[in-house]
């Protein structure tokens, strides 16, 4: 068998404070080389934990997680985690935010990296505009240039289309998918089936804290996908069913 | 409305100058003086050099001090906000330093540093070190774990946590540090001048003194209350020149604020 890119072995994850928290319990899961792997659970579960394991920002209680083969201790540009909130620093431009993640380069390679991301990204026009000059579509779009800045191998969302509006949603939605389709191998973590279902060539469902894997469905529509297409619809419908057996998100 | 805010900051001062005409006019072995008998005292003051030349030395002593006392206090309040084991060697002893009013220590600093300039900008240093380096300290505290995920994400090396997160983020911070230790060693340079001084803005009141030189006393009240306030100013200025987007996000709070203390 080929080597999974990421690879979680038995994950467990506990948090110790003034109530005991227990998280995640016995993750096993695999994920190659071109998957889009998405992560769906109710509110809460720690689908936000597992992600940041898999980053590198968060020990698992036991178990352990391998990307490449190796062992994952600290967090690694080729593992670009977007996080829930877009966390642009507020005294950098755009340029400068996406700027963070380019390692020692030269000048002018520097350079065309940031305008090339920017256009793609349709972040062109507010290279020099500031974080709070932003609206939350746009902000969003510069921790994703960010994250690609760094040239990843694997890219981690964490709901990366929530409190967005649709018209928004839709146009970012069509970015991930064509992040993806140009080659690099996505996680995204989301409460919303069709969200999912755009854009996944498999789901996995977790149960109520602690979270357990329930369901590792793989998803073989093919793209571009639609939302009132048979197939689709009762893709949704079955997914829908093993979600609610573990309660409604929100 | 700016005009307006003006307009009722200018009430107080006006009533007071009222208040001060009718009293000076009323008052008997001149204890009060006019107030065109301090214009007067100004004009010949600054007809003989004097208001120059103490306003000058007050400053280059007060900018000396201060100087250093920022010189050292910001890097070292940085590195107790970043090397957190510092703190408990050193915190205790600053605490209780802090305390001490630099006043107190003038008759120390006499003894120790001489009657020249080296006691005045030991206290100065004093009075200034404290906040300089409080506040320093707090600005690396208040940075939200958030933003020191994304440089761990993003592989920061040393130095690009400090320039791009660690400066940045606690300047703010830093400038309100600064900002309140110019204020405090303005204040305490004057007590400084005028216990021990042949020079400055504190002498200049207390040679008036020996003198009873009614008039000469208050524009030497006068003059230090304006230059602080300009010194302030600029200190306010300069914070919004440095972090405007600090500016940004205090505005949205003020915004919040007055519309929850109008509703
Ligand atoms: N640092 C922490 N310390 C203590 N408990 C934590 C910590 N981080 C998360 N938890 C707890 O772990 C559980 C899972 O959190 P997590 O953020 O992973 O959920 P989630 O599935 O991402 O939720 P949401 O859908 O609301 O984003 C929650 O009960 C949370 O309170
Ligand atoms: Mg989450």
């Amino acid at each position: 068998m080929r080597e999974a890119l990421l690879q979680a072995v038995n994950i467990t994850k506990i948090f110790e404070g003034k109530t005991r928290v227990e998280a995640l319990r016995s993750i096993d899961l695999a994920i190659n080389q071109g998957e889009y792997v998405a992560i769906l659970g109710p509110s809460g579960c720690g689908k936000t934990t597992l992600l940041r394991i898999f980053a590198g920002l968060t020990k698992p209680t036991t178990g352990k997680c391998t990307f490449l083969g190796e062992e994952i201790n600290k967090p690694n540009r080729q593992r670009a985690l977007v996080f829930q909130d877009p966390r642009l620093f507020p005294w950098l431009t755009v340029r400068g935010n996406i700027e963070l993640a380019i390692k020692k380069q030269a000048f002018i390679e520097a350079n065309e990296r940031i305008v090339e991301l920017c256009k793609k990204m349709q972040l062109s026009e507010f290279m020099y505009s500031y974080p709070h000059e932003l609206s939350g579509g746009m902000a969003k779009r510069v921790a994703l240039a960010r994250a690609l800045a760094g040239d990843p191998k694997l890219l981690l969302l964490d709901e990366p289309l929530a409190h967005l509006d649709k018209n928004i949603q839709l146009s970012l939605l069509n970015e991930l998918h064509r992040l993806w389709k140009d080659g690099l191998t996505s996680v995204l973590v989301t409460h919303d089936v069709d969200e999912a279902l755009m854009l996944a060539t498999r789901i996995i469902i977790l149960s109520a804290r602690p979270a357990q894997i329930i369901a590792n469905q793989q998803i073989s529509l093919p793209f571009p996908r639609d939302p009132l297409d048979g197939e689709f619809v009762q893709l949704k419908e079955k997914i829908m069913k093993i979600n609610s057996g573990v309660g409604e998100p929100e | 409305m700016r005009s307006l805010k003006v307009l009722k900051g200018a009430v107080f001062p006006i009533f007071i100058l009222i208040i001060w005409l009718l009293s000076s006019r009323h008052s008997t072995n001149n204890l009060i003086p006019a107030p065109n008998e301090v214009i007067n005292a100004i004009s010949n003051l600054w007809a003989r050099g004097e208001i120059q030349k103490h306003v000058s030395i007050s400053l280059i002593r007060v900018l000396k001090g201060f100087g250093w006392a920022a010189i050292i206090g910001v890097p070292l309040g940085l590195c107790f906000g970043v090397f957190t084991k510092f703190r408990l060697w050193l915190m205790p002893t600053l605490h209780f330093l802090r305390q001490i009013p630099p006043i107190a220590w003038i008759p120390l600093f006499l003894i120790w540093f001489g009657i020249g300039e080296g006691s005045k900008s030991a206290v100065i240093f004093y009075a200034a070190f404290f906040p300089v380096l409080l506040n320093s300290l707090l600005g690396i505290e208040q940075i939200p774990r958030r933003f020191w995920e994304v440089g761990k994400v993003l592989e920061f090396d040393y130095l690009k946590f400090l320039w791009r997160l660690v400066l940045p983020a606690s300047l703010p911070s830093i400038m309100a540090g600064l900002r309140l230790g110019m204020s405090m060693s303005w204040r305490a340079l004057v007590a400084a001048e005028m216990i021990a001084a042949t020079s400055g803005l504190g002498y200049l009141i207390m040679s008036a003194r020996s003198l009873v030189r009614m008039d000469e006393m208050v524009v030497g009240i006068l003059l230090i209350g304006l230059i602080g306030i300009l010194i302030d100013a600029f200190f306010i200025w300069l914070e919004r020149f440095l972090a405007p987007w600090n500016k940004e996000t205090l505005g949205v709070g003020e915004n919040e604020r007055s519309i929850a203390s109008s509703g």
